[in-house]
């Protein structure tokens, strides 16, 4: 292992424990990590935008005489506007959310046809076509077809919920509103469930970096 | 434990203390350690495990089955494009298996284009290629920037990007990360546009917009690409609904994961510790559904 490896091995080690004493309440070291990784982050953000995307596209701009490259460049400037909420200035400092405007309806732009064709259509469509499957011997295949089934009850019982939820006199609708609520806290439990061993799967990982590290230096 | 101890833990707030929680996973993971690097892998036992059928060990599912298939199908001597679209919190989940991927590709001589949609993902993907030259014995000089492989850059604004991409490839992928000209580069010959790659992978810790950036590509592009995705077990839900409409391949969460890793790669044998962190993930599940259970039984909302 060469000096620059070992004194990066010995930097991560360290501020890896560093954070993980976060976990016994915020001290002193964990918040100079916790400033370091802030600050870091951004510079690091900051560098990859300049050098991958202002820099480029300004050369592009002026090399290949494409001058119209420079209006999202010179557009980014409007957000450095000073504030004023008063005088003739407050109208000229509103125009501190064009660039954001401008992304905002780009984005709606292209993501509407976008949610509309991959949420609703391609996605009911391939949860509840066919509704019944079969096997290659004719048999029918259960899975497939419970799930088909459960897709339709699931999307039904949510819309179902939301209305049901201030019927509360009427027990019928109540009651089926319920069953909606049920897959509700479902799906919340299962993306929680993912999310956590998601982080616990981090956190394994880094615990084994530090006793290979350990390792490695001891060794 | 007495009486008077499981009355006070059913009283309080949680149904069981913290340390069960950490003190398992610390102890099998020690135990791990301390086992398995007294007792390296010999010779012999790493090529039986290589030349033993996987499914003679463990349960793999269908999914995972086929997009080894098709991704052992891709034909030698072509190109893929790879999105690299996670960074360090997801490093120990899917670096791993694009580090397989990028050597089962190398030694193909399939060039590959990189393209990260998150400013993090430059750094995943060399760190990546950089961990398939060490461990893939593909040697540095077999495995070169532009001639095997190529950065085309970091594709700022989401959902926009995705459309760029897609859309407007042949100019997206005129310069590469480091500005120089990638038609020159010998990775990116006969790459005009998106098309012309034999397959498009994703790796990814993320959504852009809410959608998975490669159901937003397949859907600004619709030309008949095979597509397949890596995903940490976090954002498995975003990718589910999309697997059979825009996906050829999937593979999502840790299992899966290191399945894939020690179906590509087994050389690697890996597949001991990845078991044990199953088990301990498992084990951390139970006790999160057990201690639920117990609330709920207890009547706390």
């Amino acid at each position: 292992m060469n000096i620059l490896n070992s004194v990066t091995n010995i930097t991560a080690l360290l501020l890896t424990l560093i954070v993980f004493s976060g976990l016994f309440g915020r001290n002193f070291l964990f918040r100079i990590a916790e400033s370091l990784l802030i600050g870091i982050s951004a510079g690091y953000f900051a560098a990859v935008l300049i050098f991958s995307v202002i820099i480029p596209t300004f050369e592009s701009a002026t090399d290949e005489s494409q001058p119209w490259l420079l209006i999202p460049i010179l557009l980014s400037f409007l957000l450095f506007l000073p504030q004023k909420s008063t005088g003739a200035w407050a109208k000229i400092s509103e125009a501190v959310y064009l660039p954001s405007a401008f992304i905002l309806v780009i984005s709606l732009a292209l993501n509407t046809p976008l949610y509309f064709s991959a949420f609703l259509r391609e996605m009911i469509r391939a949860s509840i076509v066919p509704m019944v499957s079969y096997n290659a011997d004719g048999s029918i295949r259960w899975d497939l077809t419970i799930n088909a089934l459960l897709s339709v009850i699931s999307v039904v019982s949510v819309l179902w919920f939301l209305v049901a939820r201030h019927k509360t006199g009427n027990r019928v609708i109540y009651s089926v509103g319920e069953v909606g609520r049920l897959f509700l806290l479902a799906s919340i439990g299962t993306v929680f469930g993912y999310a956590l061993v998601s982080r616990l799967v981090l956190f394994i990982g880094r615990f084994n970096a530090i006793i290979r590290l350990i390792l490695q230096l001891t060794s | 434990m007495n009486r008077k101890r499981m009355r006070k833990l059913l009283k309080s707030d949680i149904a069981f203390p913290e340390w069960t929680l950490v003190l398992p996973i610390m102890l099998v993971i020690i135990f791990r350690f301390i086992f398995f690097s007294i007792l390296e892998p010999d010779a012999e036992t790493v090529k039986n495990s290589m030349n033993a059928p996987l499914y003679s060990r463990e349960h793999i599912d269908d999914q995972l089955i086929h997009s080894v298939d098709i991704i052992k199908e891709i034909p030698e001597n072509s190109h893929v494009l790879i999105l690299v679209n996670y960074g360090p919190e997801a490093r120990f989940e899917l670096e791993p298996a694009l580090a397989a991927l990028i050597t089962h590709l190398a030694q193909k001589n399939i060039s590959i284009s990189f393209i990260s949609m998150v400013p993090t993902g430059i750094e995943s993907s060399f760190l990546a290629s950089e961990r398939a030259i060490e461990l893939g014995n593909i040697g540095k000089d077999n495995f070169l920037y532009n001639r095997n492989y190529t950065h085309l850059g970091y594709a700022v604004g989401d959902s926009i990007a995705s459309y760029m991409v897609a859309n407007d490839f042949s100019n997206f992928a005129e310069k590469d990360l480091f500005n120089t000209s990638a038609k020159k580069q010998i990775a990116m010959e006969k790459i005009d546009e998106i098309s012309d790659y034999s397959m498009i992978f994703e790796f990814s810790s993320r959504t852009f917009d809410g959608l998975p950036a490669i159901v937003a590509l397949s859907f600004f592009n619709r030309t008949p690409i095979k597509k397949t995705v890596f995903c940490t077990t976090d954002i498995v839900p975003a990718y589910i609904p999309f697997r059979n409409i825009y996906l050829d391949g999937f593979i999502g969460g840790y299992k899966s994961l290191s399945q894939f890793k020690n179906r590509i790669r087994p050389s690697e044998f890996e597949s001991e510790s990845d078991k044990i962190f199953r088990w301990s993930l498992i084990y951390v599940l139970v006790l999160v559904f057990v201690s639920s259970l117990a609330s709920f039984v207890r009547g706390r909302k």
